[in-house]
């Protein structure tokens, strides 16, 4: 009875929407200010049409084999072997994008909360709270999620809407226009593409589970443009506060929030948002650790994945401890490697398996 | 006595009183009455022995001395004056002016005593002798007949009972004042004036091994979903336990999820929330011997929301209730909020505010965790201590609470004036709403403020996700229970926070799996009249 969660459209929707925004609210402004400068908002819009289209691929996917994840399917397509090793590598992603957002966080907290306590206390605390939602179920998660969006989407529109009153604000600051040319803004965008909007691969381990899989489409494709406009205007903010000084923070928004000031009660309220963000950022945890888990269980045939679920964790936040030494290394990572390196997962794997696939069907 | 002789002696008690209660009240399962009124009466006699509450009263028919009759019941549990004037009396003295010279016999006695001798509206015959020390334990009258091995079980019960009074832990200012009592079958009548309607159906059991106490569910056929209905009924018939003392035993025993300190089944005193959680398609389980009722499915907003606000204006229901769910929240979470902002993140607070604080714990000498910790807990002292104390020392426990440890703590320098002003609306919070659920929410509120006295901000956040995900994946009776909010039900979010004017209330919440769609017809609200007249 357990594995037959299904889940509604809105609460997919809902789940994709925060899983875009977690991270990529608070990193993405200071990451593509770094190559495309004031352009960044354009950018992440132009990532959002390319995330589109690859969410139309994995929605084609989960039409073409609806009710199977990708991990079974694979072992359809490419036969038991290859298959296995595509759902290992698919395995993989997951783990490795879950310690890594995990580490984020840790560092996050670490640098802007509580500079002495050590990062494995925030990390291994976090993944307590996703192993706990995971354990109980993808439904649960999803319900816990719909709780939670109410409260991060007011906040984010406040935040968006307050920005507007910092002093130093002035939109002119976002003038001229693609000045370093088209083609820079361009390059940049494969930044956004690839994190967060490429990350809904993840989501074929979830489509499955939805009442009406035939809904994927239209669910990531608007999931992906309502959290392309957050945070493109929030990038846009930063660069109206900052101008040309907003690639020199490392977490540039919460920069931002600190600054604004209003009736002398709403000012250093970046603490605030905080709460907001270990909200959503627990929610990607726990789909990336979902993801992983579910993976495993349909890879090695076991009956149930909550066993493995703790052990998991634990792995992931091991991982997400290793992954960097510090700081400058995730920047200089997520910058010049992950952009490459996720596409394997995020376009060539389902690529390769569609393509397969309807090569299959011709012969 | 050493423990070896009250052995000794043990061993030497008849073999039937060695089993123990339950075993000896399935010993007589089986057994028949006998012809005879003496074998009779000795046997109950043996059963009942050394039972002074138990009156047994031998007498002889007026129409025939032949004919023994005799009379057994429990003294305090039978109405007297039923059984001495229209049993005792009639047999006694009566019968014999109501057929002159007719000669009964023997064999005749027990038809002529059932259709002319009795003056008792309810009567029941039964041959079992296990049947007969149940009635006899319930409050009915035996009435054995010589001759004859049937007994005739006089529905004349009448006991001391508590008169209905004003809920004492629910009140309210609109509404209906009465509450249920002690006693199960005014209980049911007073849901029965409320509903009235064939469908209303009340359906009786017998749990506890030893008490062999009445439970009865009551619910509305057509509107309560049946697999609920059937999933309840197997749930009481699986307890086996020695006594049912308070509808809290069966709480414990039905619940979906024991480890949870949130209540999954609601319960209540009001005969109108009863009838209200009915009409929804709930199931109502009533037990003998407590004024409290359980109602399940039970969802977490339930708790707080109070009968009153159906009867109380929309408008100012609906803001009263936005005030009750913001001092739930507050007495969950202010105290840690407190804890984090003081100790971890001053810059919150508005600097006029700030510096304010800021003197007051200077002269301090604990941490703010330890120090709000501390009071919490002085007051949750005085709460219990206020709930114990017998009546006349109220005041002076009142004085010490409020002045001695309040004022003075301030005085002493052991706390600060803001941890106060926090601690107290803190616990005053907590009494808005329904007492069981403030119980798991006071609870709760300790285990936030240890995380965010650890982990500040972050801590309290991942203590509200804990919690948060616990209720996320809590069921009551199947129905997920943080429904309507989650899973979304949005037809009845109009009664959730605010409350919806009752002409718009026209579908049953759809959280309760009920079969009545429908709670009141279209165009309800109310118009002037169309010709202005």
């Amino acid at each position: 009875m357990k594995e037959e969660e299904k889940l509604s459209s809105v609460q997919v929707f809902f789940l994709a929407l925060n899983f875009f925004l977690a991270s990529a609210f608070i990193l993405m402004p200071s990451a593509v200010a770094a190559t495309a400068g004031r352009d960044g908002w354009a950018a992440i819009l132009i990532a959002a049409g390319a995330g589109i289209l690859l969410s139309k691929l994995y929605a084609a996917l989960c039409i073409r084999f609806s009710g199977r994840t990708i991990i079974l399917f694979a072992q359809d397509i490419a036969g038991e072997i290859p298959g296995k090793i595509m759902g290992l590598l698919f395995a993989w992603f997951a783990l490795h994008l879950g310690a890594l957002v995990l580490r984020n966080f840790g560092d996050f907290m670490v640098i802007s909360l509580m500079p002495c306590t050590p990062l494995i206390v925030f990390n291994s605390v976090i993944m307590l709270i996703a192993a706990m939602a995971v354990y109980r179920g993808l439904e649960v998660l999803c319900r816990f999620n719909l709780m939670l969006m109410p409260v991060i989407l007011v906040s984010m529109a406040v935040i968006i809407i307050f920005c507007f009153t910092i002093p130093n604000f002035d939109a002119a600051k976002l003038l001229p226009l693609f000045e370093n040319g088209f083609s820079r803004v361009l390059k940049t965008s494969l930044i956004p593409m690839t994190f967060p909007f490429g990350e809904g691969v993840l989501f074929l381990m979830i489509f499955p589970n939805m009442s009406n899989s035939g809904d994927a489409k239209k669910i990531m494709a608007g999931a992906i443009i309502a959290s392309a406009m957050i945070i493109a205007s929030i990038t846009a903010e930063t660069v109206a506060v900052f101008g040309s000084n907003a690639k020199n923070f490392v977490y540039s928004t919460h920069s931002m929030i600190r600054c604004i000031e209003l009736a002398e009660i709403f000012e250093r309220t970046d603490t605030l948002t905080i709460v907001i963000w270990i909200l959503s950022g627990l929610i990607k945890i726990s789909v990336c650790l979902y993801a992983f888990v579910k993976g495993c269980t349909q890879l090695f045939a076991l009956k149930d994945y909550r066993p493995i679920v703790i052990p998991s964790g634990i792995i992931m936040t091991a991982l997400s401890i290793l992954v960097y030494e510090n700081v400058i290394e995730q920047t200089e990572f997520a910058s010049k490697i992950w952009p490459f390196y996720s596409l394997v997962f995020e376009l060539l794997l389902p690529l390769m398996l569609i393509t397969l696939d309807s090569v299959k069907k011709v012969f | 006595m050493r423990g070896s002789d009250i052995k000794k002696n043990h061993d030497k008690l008849p073999q039937n009183r060695l089993k123990t209660g339950v075993a000896y009240m399935e010993s007589l399962e089986g057994k028949l009455l006998d012809e005879n009124i003496e074998k009779n009466i000795k046997c109950l006699k043996t059963i009942f022995e050394k039972c002074s509450d138990i009156i047994f009263r031998e007498f002889v028919f007026a129409q025939n001395e032949q004919i023994k009759l005799a009379l057994i019941y429990t003294d305090g549990l039978a109405d007297k004056g039923q059984v001495s004037d229209q049993i005792m009396r009639a047999l006694a003295l009566e019968v014999p002016m109501a057929v002159p010279g007719r000669v009964i016999t023997k064999a005749q006695a027990l038809e002529f005593i059932k259709e002319r001798g009795l003056c008792i509206h309810q009567i029941k015959e039964t041959n079992k002798v296990g049947e007969v020390v149940n009635a006899i334990l319930s409050g009915d009258t035996v009435l054995l007949v010589d001759g004859h091995d049937t007994a005739i079980i006089n529905g004349a019960r009448g006991w001391e009972a508590r008169a209905i009074t004003d809920p004492e832990a629910e009140p309210t200012v609109r509404g209906p004042r009465e509450s249920f009592v002690e006693s199960l079958r005014v209980n049911t009548s007073l849901l029965r004036r409320k509903i009235k309607n064939p469908n209303l159906k009340i359906e009786s059991f017998q749990v506890g091994r030893l008490s062999t106490t009445d439970v009865a569910i009551a619910y509305l056929e057509g509107v309560a979903n049946p697999a609920i209905i059937k999933e309840v009924k197997t749930r009481i018939e699986r307890i086996k336990i020695d006594a049912i003392l308070e509808t809290g035993y069966i709480e414990e025993l039905i619940e979906d999820e024991p480890w949870s300190p949130f209540p999954t089944v609601n319960h209540t005193e009001k005969p109108d929330r009863v009838a209200a959680m009915l009409l929804e398609g709930r199931i109502a389980i009533f037990v003998d011997g407590t004024p409290f009722v359980l109602t399940v499915p039970s969802l977490m907003v339930e708790f707080l929301h109070a009968s009153e606000d159906y009867y109380e204006r929309f408008i100012f229901t609906s803001a009263v209730r936005i005030v009750r769910y913001l001092a739930a929240f507050a007495s969950l979470v202010l105290p840690s909020l407190y804890i984090a902002i003081v100790s971890y993140h001053h810059e919150l607070l508005p600097t006029a505010l700030l510096l304010s604080v800021a003197a007051q714990r200077e002269k301090v000498p604990y941490p703010a965790f330890f120090e709000v910790f501390l009071m919490e807990l002085v007051f949750e002292v005085l709460r219990e201590a206020g709930i114990r104390l017998p009546r006349p020392i109220g005041q002076a426990i009142s004085i010490v609470g409020a002045l001695v440890l309040g004022d003075s703590a301030v005085r002493a320098g052991f706390v600060a004036e803001a941890t106060i002003i926090v601690v107290a609306f803190t616990g005053i919070s907590s009494f808005t709403f329904h007492y069981s659920a403030s119980i798991s929410f006071r609870l709760l509120r300790f285990f936030l403020m240890i995380l965010s006295g650890t982990l500040g901000i972050f801590g309290l956040t991942i203590g509200i996700s804990a919690i948060c995900i616990h209720l996320c994946g809590l069921r009551s009776f199947g129905v997920p229970y943080l429904s309507p909010v989650v899973p979304t039900a949005y037809s009845d979010l109009k009664d959730v926070v605010i409350r919806a004017p009752w002409w718009a209330m026209v579908a049953n919440p759809r959280s309760i799996p009920g079969h009545n769609k429908k709670r009141e017809s279209f165009g309800m609200k109310p118009m002037p009249p169309e010709n202005g007249e």
